[in-house]
């Protein structure tokens, strides 16, 4: 009972890590949109991107745990922090990428 | 004279009493013998379920090491390349709450190929060297460090 509540415990602190790099990507996708508007710009946002920033991390979760299925706990930290890590790093080289989407000016 | 100093720095350096009470052995001596293991918990024994277990733990073959040091080195030019391109992007607000949660992001790309190095080394033990291998080619993917490319090289 213990080791279910640890798990939890866990868990959940990982899916609210997990929900903070779904906001960054969620407002990202309004805000980008905004942003392009009033440079004049509105064709070139980069929506795939967008899309794919807000799919990430929730995707990441879901792998973690799923790999995770039936491990010790120190495994699945171990698995869930890989996740989170990896999910950071797309979103990182997404904003890194998305400059060089623009339209040429 | 000096024989007798030491004595005294013996005695001073014990706690007298630690022989009498069994502490200075380990206690388990042996190994837990191997039939004990498939009774614990996972009634399936799946082989990569019991990495708890040091004895258990398949020494790693020549080519697996190589696989390993070889990657090793590319992972460490990874997080090299994090440090490096993390510099160059930034929140693009004063808001501190943004900010905080941002450089934690930051901090994770940065320490990520480690910790995704670990796992693969740790978790896929039991697992074939293609299958190591796989998913180290795939937290290179991952991991790609865009910033650095976009941000440093470009």
């Amino acid at each position: 009972v213990r080791a279910r509540a640890g798990l939890v415990v866990l868990v959940v602190l990982f899916a609210a890590l997990f929900a903070l790099a779904e906001l960054a990507a969620v407002s990202n996708l309004i805000a980008l949109p905004q942003v392009y508007d009033a440079l004049g710009v509105p064709e070139a946002v980069p929506w795939w991107l967008l899309v794919l920033g807000v799919a990430i991390p929730p995707a990441a979760f879901v792998v973690a745990l799923l790999l995770g299925r039936r491990r010790p706990a120190g495994d699945r930290a171990l698995l869930l922090l890989v996740g989170l890590a990896a999910a950071h790093a797309l979103a990182l080289s997404s904003v890194a990428l998305a400059p060089y989407l623009l339209p040429a000016a | 004279v000096t024989t007798d100093r030491d004595d005294l720095d013996d005695e001073a350096l014990r706690w007298a009493g630690d022989e009498d009470r069994g502490r200075m052995a380990p206690r388990l001596r042996e190994p837990v013998p191997a039939e004990a293991d498939p009774a614990d918990e996972e009634p399936e024994g799946d082989p990569e379920d019991d990495e708890d277990d040091e004895p258990d733990r398949p020494p790693l073959t020549a080519g697996r090491r190589a696989l390993f040091a070889v990657f090793g080195v590319l992972y460490l030019a990874l997080v090299i390349a994090w440090v490096l391109g993390v510099q160059t992007t930034s929140a693009g607000t004063t808001d501190l709450f943004t900010q905080v949660s941002w450089q934690f992001g930051e901090f994770l790309a940065m320490i990520g190929p480690v910790v995704w190095f670990a796992a693969v080394l740790t978790l896929t033990r039991a697992s074939r060297a293609r299958v190591s291998a796989a998913w180290l080619v795939a937290g290179i993917v991952v991991f790609a460090p865009l910033p650095f490319v976009f941000g440093v090289l470009l």
